[in-house]
């Protein structure tokens, strides 16, 4: 039971920040290298704030959150501009900036060997609520005014721009919301687990985000979230094959973009209305089969 | 329809797998040992060759009977350099297959995020991590549970210099990787004691590097300009065989004074003279009963050293647990004053450190062309 | 500045170079950026050094048998990771997530076969350095440079002036028309891919003289990556000016400022440079959809 709480505040901290990447490269087709950047500087400021001030633990959150939202405003400035290619160049340079920046104030951060001694209050029913309103509030993100904009600007900037869509305001509302999320994520994850290590946030953990969102669909939040959540849970099922684990995800992967190239939820979400359909549909193949 | 089954069907996976695997543990008769290491990832070499000192241990309590008659088990989890996974490792250990005592890995980072949560559970583990700070919380308190077998960077880094400057080496440079945990903690101790005995070593001259630059030439150039007698390298082995090669082509002619990564096979992957550098070791390679265990056992092991610290500390441990039995509160307590002599020498614990005590024998080696050559013993021998 | 500097600097610009043609090559023809390239370097350095020097037969055999099983990789990679995707019209995202997927399908491959531990490959050379006035030049830097100016001129050949040439550069510029042309597509992107590999298996050779043989030395597939952004993207001249540009200035960098500073710089230098030229030094072929 134990372990299956820990793996399950795992999941949701990884559901935050895959919200956040569904924002972003979902919704508004941006790709981020650097994602995991956003989320060092959440666990970091929070963690840094609570140990040396005492402060509020969810105060700590909030000022970490508006500290990674300035820090992406600035860096995001050249990134809603630039071609797509570019964005993840620049946010992969910015993420490895973040990580020397960690390592050299080392008289703040611990350097090498961390933040350490960060005390342990988030435990998994607080993860599991924040998460949850993260993910309504990426669902609402997504029917609104603004999600419909970022959906436009994905499939045809151009074209959204003709429309009268200010696109580098729509991108740029997505890129802090995605940024918030990851801190969010990181302060979580920080007070998870009481420790936050300088070599956690490379480029290869915003890419095993930006392929969760893949995998379950990248056009459907109901997937990403499927997506999240399966592949946080998949190294568990796991421990067997050890060795081979990072080949079994990585062919499992493979299978999904060759065979199922929209994910495996495609566009369609769990609302409701869905599920209903969804029912109506069962009842009438099993009329059907009774019928024969 | 497809859809909504498939979310059941993780919610389902999610809760079902977890409750299996509790069938093997809890047996009387036999005693189950979990070894989390690093067996995936980039410090797998270490993890790899600790766990296979342990399994040749356990082998070697079971050819003589087990622990008190109870044979020894085992199960490999693996930590993936990764200190989530590492925790959910050990929750399974502890919680799922209820080990009785855990061998963790050798990596300052991974103990540092499992410390916290070895308290919650009273299973002890030993670590190899050297750095003191992995075993205390910010007040300084030590955690019951948690142990190391392997004396701290302290000692080493003061066996270190304190060798070099008795050798004749007069003025320093320091060459170390800034984002390594291990090798930052070998860096003050070896300072320290070199301007505490007189030697000279300008801050211009320490230079702390990260592990993914690759133009190390450019880096190290500003020290071999200032021309001093020795470089300090504490870091893993792979960098060393780069600034090895680095210091070569660039014509340093003085020492190069490394940590435990120095030792072989350190000398072969180098491929050339190597007989300008100095390395601090655990073990004394041409001491009788560890040159047969080397040449029997070591075939396929990358860090020997890590393999005698595994083996020994699976034996003390057993020591204890055939001495006081298996409850962790009781084994954890007695681990506290254990005191063992195998391989590696004699391993006493420290009570105030949970580290073996100073003193614990380490020795120093040079290389003549490729062949090691023992130098030294800390502390000398009475 | 030194000039002992400012050869260390050509020196790590020659392998950046040779990481960035390939991945220029991929980028030019299918406009994504292939990241599993780095993982290619080192699954065919692996096998290079498992066939061929580990049994000591010198630097040529071992550069060819590398070169090889990168083509062969590449060829591979392009029939798992990117057929299908091609042919369901996907957008270039999906390269993207395949080709990251595909790289640590390798990696993990070459984790299994090999271990974490990490390998060197024999000397090649007696006196591995010469010395010239003041400074230091390793004989592997002059090899390097030598061959990656030959394959560079040979490439450079075989795209301006052979009809397979052509044909590369008609399905770059727009590949149904070319189809429409009568030209194979599916072939033409299969020989990209090959000579991409060829690339990427002198890269990866090279890379483990240089340093050492790891499984994660692919990361530095990341340095081409750059490289080939500056020189702007899908140009090959562009690629080779940008890689020595990149390599200089970090030599530049880590001389005055150190390890961490260094990287920040390049970065912030990188990200003026993308604001001021956004189309990279060559001027990009590369269109804006409209």
């Amino acid at each position: 039971m134990n372990l299956f709480l820990y793996v399950l505040t795992q999941v949701c901290i990884t559901l935050v920040s895959v919200c956040g990447i569904y924002i972003l490269t979902g919704l508004t087709g941006m790709f981020s290298l650097g994602s995991a950047a956003f989320m060092a500087i959440g666990a970091y400021v929070s963690g840094l704030l609570v140990l040396n001030t005492g402060m509020n633990m969810y105060l700590a959150f909030l000022l970490a959150i508006a500290f990674a939202v300035c820090v992406g405003y600035v860096i995001g400035f050249p990134v809603v501009r630039l071609r797509r290619d570019y964005i993840s160049l620049v946010t992969l340079g910015f993420g490895e900036s973040i990580a020397q920046l960690i390592l050299l104030l080392s008289q703040y951060t611990g350097g090498a060997f961390g933040l350490i001694g960060i005390p342990r209050r988030v435990n998994v029913w607080i993860a599991l609520i924040i998460a949850i309103l993260v993910i309504i509030l990426t669902a609402l993100f997504k029917c609104s005014k603004y999600g419909r904009q970022c959906i436009a600007i994905k499939s045809d900037e151009l074209a959204a721009k003709a429309m009268g869509i200010n696109t580098s305001r729509v991108k740029m509302i997505a890129f802090l919301l995605s940024c918030a999320m990851t801190a969010l994520a990181g302060c979580l994850s920080a007070f998870n687990i009481g420790y936050v290590g300088p070599t956690d946030f490379g480029w290869k953990k915003s890419a095993d985000w930006v392929i969760m969102v893949f995998f379950g669909g990248v056009n459907s939040l109901t997937g990403s979230i499927f997506g999240g959540a399966f592949l946080t849970f998949l190294p568990q099922y796991m421990q067997a094959l050890n060795k081979y684990r990072a080949v079994v995800y990585a062919v499992l992967v493979l299978f999904i973009l060759n065979f199922k190239p929209k994910g495996v939820f495609g566009e369609w979400e769990l609302t409701p209305k869905n599920m209903r359909r969804a029912l109506m549909r069962f009842n009438r193949k099993q009329r059907k089969v009774k019928e024969r | 329809m497809k859809k909504i089954l498939a979310i059941l069907m993780v919610l389902c996976m999610m809760t079902t797998v977890f409750a299996g695997g509790a069938a093997e543990s809890g047996s009387s008769d036999s005693i189950l040992i979990g070894i989390l290491q690093d067996t995936t990832g980039a410090t797998a070499t270490l993890g790899l060759s600790v766990q296979k000192g342990v399994e040749d241990a356990i082998a070697d309590i079971n050819a003589a009977g087990g622990i008190n008659g109870a044979e020894v088990k085992y199960i490999e989890y693996d930590t993936a350099g990764d200190v989530n996974t590492a925790i959910a490792a050990y929750i399974r250990a502890v919680t799922v297959d209820q080990v009785d005592f855990l061998f963790g890995p050798p990596i300052a980072n991974i103990v540092s995020g499992l410390k916290a949560t070895t308290a919650s559970y009273d299973i002890p583990m030993i670590t190899f991590a050297v750095d003191p700070t992995c075993y205390t919380d910010n007040n300084g308190n030590l955690y019951d549970y948690l142990f190391c077998a392997q004396p701290s960077t302290v000692v080493q880094g003061q066996i270190m210099a304190e060798f070099a400057m008795k050798n004749g080496f007069k003025n320093f440079g320091v060459f170390y990787t800034q984002d390594n945990s291990y090798s930052v903690s070998l860096l003050d101790p070896f300072v320290e004691t070199v301007r505490a005995n007189g030697g000279t070593l300008e801050d211009k001259n320490i230079i702390g590097y990260n592990s993914t630059e690759t133009d190390i030439n450019t880096l190290i150039q500003p020290i071999i300009n200032a021309g001093v007698d020795a470089i300090y390298c504490p870091n893993y082995t792979a960098p060393l065989v780069l600034i090895k090669k680095a210091c070569d082509s660039l014509g340093f002619k003085g020492a190069i004074i490394t940590g435990l990564d120095g030792a072989p096979a350190f000398n072969t992957q180098v491929g050339a003279d190597c007989s300008n550098v100095y390395y601090i070791n655990n073990i004394d390679v041409y001491e009788e009963a560890t040159a047969k265990a080397i040449e029997e056992r070591c075939q396929n092991v990358g860090a020997p050293n890590k393999y005698f610290l595994g083996y020994d500390s699976m034996m003390m441990a057993a020591k204890v647990m055939g001495e006081v039995g298996t409850d962790g509160a009781t084994v954890a307590q007695a681990l506290e004053t254990a005191e063992y002599t195998g391989l590696t020498g004699t391993i006493q614990m420290d009570p105030e450190t949970h580290m073996p005590v100073l003193g614990t024998p380490m020795f120093m080696y040079k290389y003549d062309g490729t062949t090691p050559v023992m130098l030294e013993q800390y502390p000398a021998a009475n | 500045m030194s000039f002992q500097i400012l050869i260390n600097g050509i020196s790590t610009g020659t392998v950046y170079a040779l990481i960035a043609i390939g991945f220029a090559l991929v980028f030019n023809i299918l406009k994504f950026s292939n990241f599993s390239y780095g993982a290619t370097m080192t699954a065919s350095a692996f096998i290079a050094y498992f066939l061929v020097a580990s049994k000591g037969w010198g630097l040529v055999p071992t550069l060819i048998c590398s070169a090889l099983a990168g083509a062969l990789i590449s060829l591979i990679g392009e029939f798992v990771g990117f057929r299908r995707i091609l042919k369901n019209h996907s957008p270039s995202t999906y390269f993207f997530v395949s080709s990251i997927t595909l790289g640590s399908l390798y990696e993990g491959l070459v984790t299994l076969k090999a271990g974490t531990n990490f390998y060197v490959y024999p000397n090649f050379f007696e006196t591995p350095t010469i010395q010239l006035f003041q400074t230091v030049i390793s004989k592997e830097n002059i090899i390097m440079l030598v061959i990656s100016v030959a394959a560079l001129l040979a490439l450079a050949f075989v795209i301006q002036k052979t009809s397979i040439g052509r044909a590369i550069r008609a399905v770059s510029f727009d590949r149904d028309t070319a189809q429409l042309m009568g030209i194979n597509a599916t072939l033409i992107i299969q020989a990209v891919f090959i000579i991409s590999g060829i690339f990427g298996g002198l890269a990866g050779c090279f890379l483990g003289i240089k340093y050492t043989l790891t499984a994660t030395m692919g990361s530095l597939v990341v340095k081409g990556f750059i490289a080939s952004v500056i020189g702007g993207l899908g140009s090959l001249t562009g690629a080779v000016i940008g890689a020595m540009l990149l390599g200089i200035m970090e030599a530049i960098f880590l001389s005055t400022m150190g390890s961490g500073w260094a990287t920040i710089a390049s970065f912030a230098v990188m990200l003026v440079f993308l604001l001021i030229r956004p189309q990279g030094i060559a001027g990009s072929n590369v269109q804006e959809k409209a």
